[in-house]
């Protein structure tokens, strides 16, 4: 009986394991190539990830954009984005418009 | 600052009379109230939104001044709005509303936690599907999960999404919801009640098999098999780990042919 049940218990594991996995695949396939990391086109607070040390997390730049904080953009997108006074997008860090220490 | 009994403080405009330093340091004493309010509309925007802007404006303002920000950062500040809100008489209708108010402050959460990166599907690779029960999952820091005894993950998502809010007539039941960090955003998914428990069991360190075990005369194979789907698409699964997987290749060494 005990042996039973832990075989069902395998099994179940097994099949939704490898039914997450294969759905992981699938999601992360439809997001390959989508999406890249653009520094210095985030608006102040409006960034998705990294903003300098001691602050490595979404909404956390404080200053328009600033160079090494990055928002998810278009592949393609990233340098030829319209910002004001002849910024543009990189997929690199930055040293502009880097917060006051 | 914010207890508007206190006396002005003597180092504010101190040659002037006391009626003008007192009007000016209410100026200031104002500019501080707008810039908290604010901080507490970003970050729980569906609780304004069910309130409204003026109605919003005033509960904030009594929640600053019973609980004012301490500190040189404001990164924590809020934690306890959905907590004040229960106690506050003015909302004490909208019984939901705390509830909301904690999935928006999970959200904010899941937002600044700690980078770090998602399994993959190829870190699966290597894992032979019999051994799947094994398997130790540790969550991932911008994993949050709530469970509520309101609708709160449909009264959340309308107003959310939707320009009109959509009626919420036919949902009554509570609902429990996980949040988290994903490549694409912060995730807000409605999970059934039992996966608290099973998360919970993942969270004391149970594998995969013993953390089922425990839940799954109220957890079907089906439902399990989305909660997982779920919780690795949504970022929520930062490593993987199994433990005698070691042993195993020593015992099948013929298993793992097909890899490498």
């Amino acid at each position: 009986m005990k042996m039973s049940k832990k075989a069902a218990t395998a099994a179940s594991v097994a099949g939704a394991l490898t039914f997450a996995v294969a759905n992981l695949s699938a999601v992360e396939q439809a997001h390959a190539g989508d999406n890249v990391k653009c520094f210095g086109v985030s608006l102040a607070g409006k960034n998705d990830c990294a903003a300098g040390a001691g602050t490595t997390c979404a909404g956390t730049s404080t200053v328009d954009y600033q160079g090494n904080a990055w928002t998810y953009v278009k592949k393609g997108t990233c340098e030829n984005m319209e910002l004001p006074e002849d910024r543009s997008g990189s997929l690199k860090p930055l040293d502009r418009d880097l917060p006051k220490a | 600052m914010c207890d508007v009994r206190m006396p002005v403080p003597i180092y504010v405009e101190a040659g002037l009379d006391d009626e003008r330093r007192q009007t000016r340091f209410n100026i200031y004493r104002n500019n501080y109230y707008v810039a908290v309010i604010n901080v507490l509309k970003e970050r729980f925007p569906v609780t304004e939104r069910i309130v409204g802007e003026d109605f919003f404006k005033g509960t904030a303002r009594e929640f600053v001044q019973a609980t004012p920000p301490i500190g040189q950062s404001n990164l924590g500040y809020g934690r306890e709005y959905p907590t004040f809100l229960e106690t506050f008489p003015p909302v004490a209708d909208l019984a939901y509303l705390p509830d909301v108010a904690r999935l928006e402050w999970a959200r904010f959460e899941a937002a600044i936690a700690v980078e770090n990166p998602a399994v993959s599907s190829q870190d699966f690779s290597e894992l032979d599907p019999a051994h799947a029960a094994r398997v130790h999952f540790k969550l991932h820091p911008s994993f949050r999960t709530l469970s509520s005894d309101y609708p709160v993950y449909d009264i959340w998502r309308t107003n959310h999404e939707d320009d009109e809010v959509r009626s919420l007539a036919g949902s009554r039941e509570g609902q429990a919801v996980m949040i988290s960090r994903s490549q694409i955003g912060i995730e807000v998914h409605h999970i059934p009640e039992t996966a608290i428990a099973f998360f919970d069991a993942l969270r004391v360190g149970l594998s995969l098999g013993e953390a089922y075990d425990s839940v799954s005369d109220q957890l079907s194979p089906r439902d399990f098999s989305n909660l997982l789907a779920t919780l690795l698409s949504a970022g929520a699964v930062s490593s993987l780990d199994v433990p005698e997987l070691a042993d195993l290749k020593s015992v099948h060494p013929g298993k793992d042919h097909t890899q490498t």
